[in-house]
């Protein structure tokens, strides 16, 4: 399923369609069932959440917090302390003007070292996440549940899978001669996109969609992809290689 | 006679005008509580954060920026109050015990409760941060925009974890039976 379809489905939820974007997706319901039930099970989660009503908070709290503070006056007195001297200070027309012009040069400055400067090395792409990007985890404690080694004219690799207190981790670790094209795909109904960590200097682009992650423009990748459990994940999680639009590798990977 | 505005309240409180600080607890208590209690699923646990987010929020009255809307600022407090507790306690209690029903309707109000509890141990069952949005949207109305400056997160990443979590609250209801 297209992901702009979801995301025209949790807005028609949350009523906030125009009544163009409404036709698009009722046309786009009409011709897929399977979209129709996933959109109909939406709308139904959304609607249970309705029947949830809000809490009284206990008789005593509202007691209990007045009697926990000291209510005491906050504002400056009339004659400002030095700090307050400072505050007014900033707050002049004519420091604002220094400051303004002092920003200024600052980003032109900042901006000739980023995109002007001849001695500067090649920046690498950074990645594009619809997910979360995280630090590079580590891993070393944890027990391996899968590994697969790929190997074949020009590629080189290992995926591998952890478990601990509800994550999985996918560890890729890859070389490729091409550019290659990674995909994991998992259950989204038993695994939830947590994030992907990614060894410093490591290239390509990620995006991430409907329970599939995808990494493009790959010669060399070391990352990690982090999934939440729900309840007890089981199905394993499917990844392929693609080298020129042909899938070169498929790896199944348990995760328990 | 109209509500005085939450940013007048403040500025009486910085006063030191306890009734002004009396008028915003009346006003924001509730909210703030059952975004705890829907966090952490225990009642005394969600008062006592309860009671820090409004410890915290006179202690920091001074920092409130008038720009932004007094309870944005609030429920960023008990956003992140509540985040911190669940992450450091990791731990889920069932609600305390329901009241005794008298009458003809205590089998449909059974069944309700059932549902509800279910629905509500669903949603526990989510991750912190897809939970709390979950919470923000559906229990306290609130837009994305202003989930995003309480969240203190892009718009599109708060689309993207209220669209995943509905995905993923559906399949918890599928599972449990609580949708078929």
């Amino acid at each position: 399923m297209e992901e702009r379809y979801i995301e025209l489905m949790n807005k028609e939820i949350d009523g906030l369609n125009t009544p163009s974007e409404s036709r698009n997706l009722q046309t786009y319901l009409n011709s897929d069932s399977e979209a129709k039930k996933f959109f109909d099970d939406l709308q139904r989660t959304a609607k249970a959440l309705q029947g949830v009503e809000e809490k009284e908070p206990p008789s005593y709290l509202r007691n209990h917090i007045l009697n926990s503070i000291k209510f005491t006056p906050t504002t400056r007195a009339s004659q400002p302390g030095w700090i307050g001297q400072l505050a007014e200070t900033f707050q002049s027309r004519s420091f604002r003007r220094y400051a303004l012009v002092f920003a200024s040069g600052l980003c032109v400055g900042i901006l000739f070292f980023v995109f002007a400067n001849p001695w500067r090395k090649e920046l690498t792409d950074t990645t594009k996440l619809s997910g979360s990007m995280a630090l590079f985890p580590d891993l070393s404690h944890l027990q391996v549940v899968d590994s697969v080694h790929v190997e074949s004219e020009g590629i080189d690799g290992a995926f591998k899978t952890y478990r601990n207190e509800g994550r999985i981790f996918v560890e890729i670790a890859l070389q490729s001669a091409e550019n290659v094209r990674i995909e994991l795909n998992s259950d989204s109904a038993e695994l939830v996109f947590g994030s992907v960590g990614r060894l410093a200097g490591t290239e390509g682009d990620v995006n991430v969609t409907q329970g599939k992650i995808i990494f493009t423009g790959v010669n060399s990748d070391r990352s990690i992809v982090t999934f939440s459990e729900v309840g007890f994940a089981q199905r394993p999680i499917e990844g392929r290689i693609y080298e020129g639009g042909l899938i070169v590798h498929s790896v199944t990977l348990r995760i328990k | 006679m109209p509500e005085p505005h939450d940013k007048d309240l403040v500025k009486r409180c910085l006063k030191g005008d306890q009734k002004a600080f009396e008028m915003l607890l009346d006003r924001y208590q509730k909210p703030v509580y059952n975004v705890a209690l829907r966090m952490v699923n225990n009642i005394d646990d969600a008062a006592d954060l309860t009671q820090t987010v409004f410890i915290k929020a006179y202690e920091k009255l001074n920092s409130y920026n008038d720009r932004y809307k007094f309870y944005s600022w609030l429920y960023r407090i008990a956003v992140n109050t509540s985040l911190n507790f669940v992450e450091k306690n990791k731990r889920q209690d069932l609600l305390g015990d329901r009241d005794v029903l008298q009458g003809s309707d205590v089998e449909d109000e059974l069944e309700s409760l059932e549902r509800v509890e279910k629905l509500e141990e669903a949603i526990l069952e989510l991750p912190p941060e897809y939970r709390i949005v979950i919470v923000l949207r559906h229990f306290h109305d609130l837009s994305y925009n202003e989930m995003g400056t309480i969240l203190d997160i892009p718009e599109k990443t708060v689309k993207s974890r209220l669209f995943a979590a509905r995905q993923l609250l559906k399949g918890l209801l599928l599972k449990s039976g609580l949708m078929e």
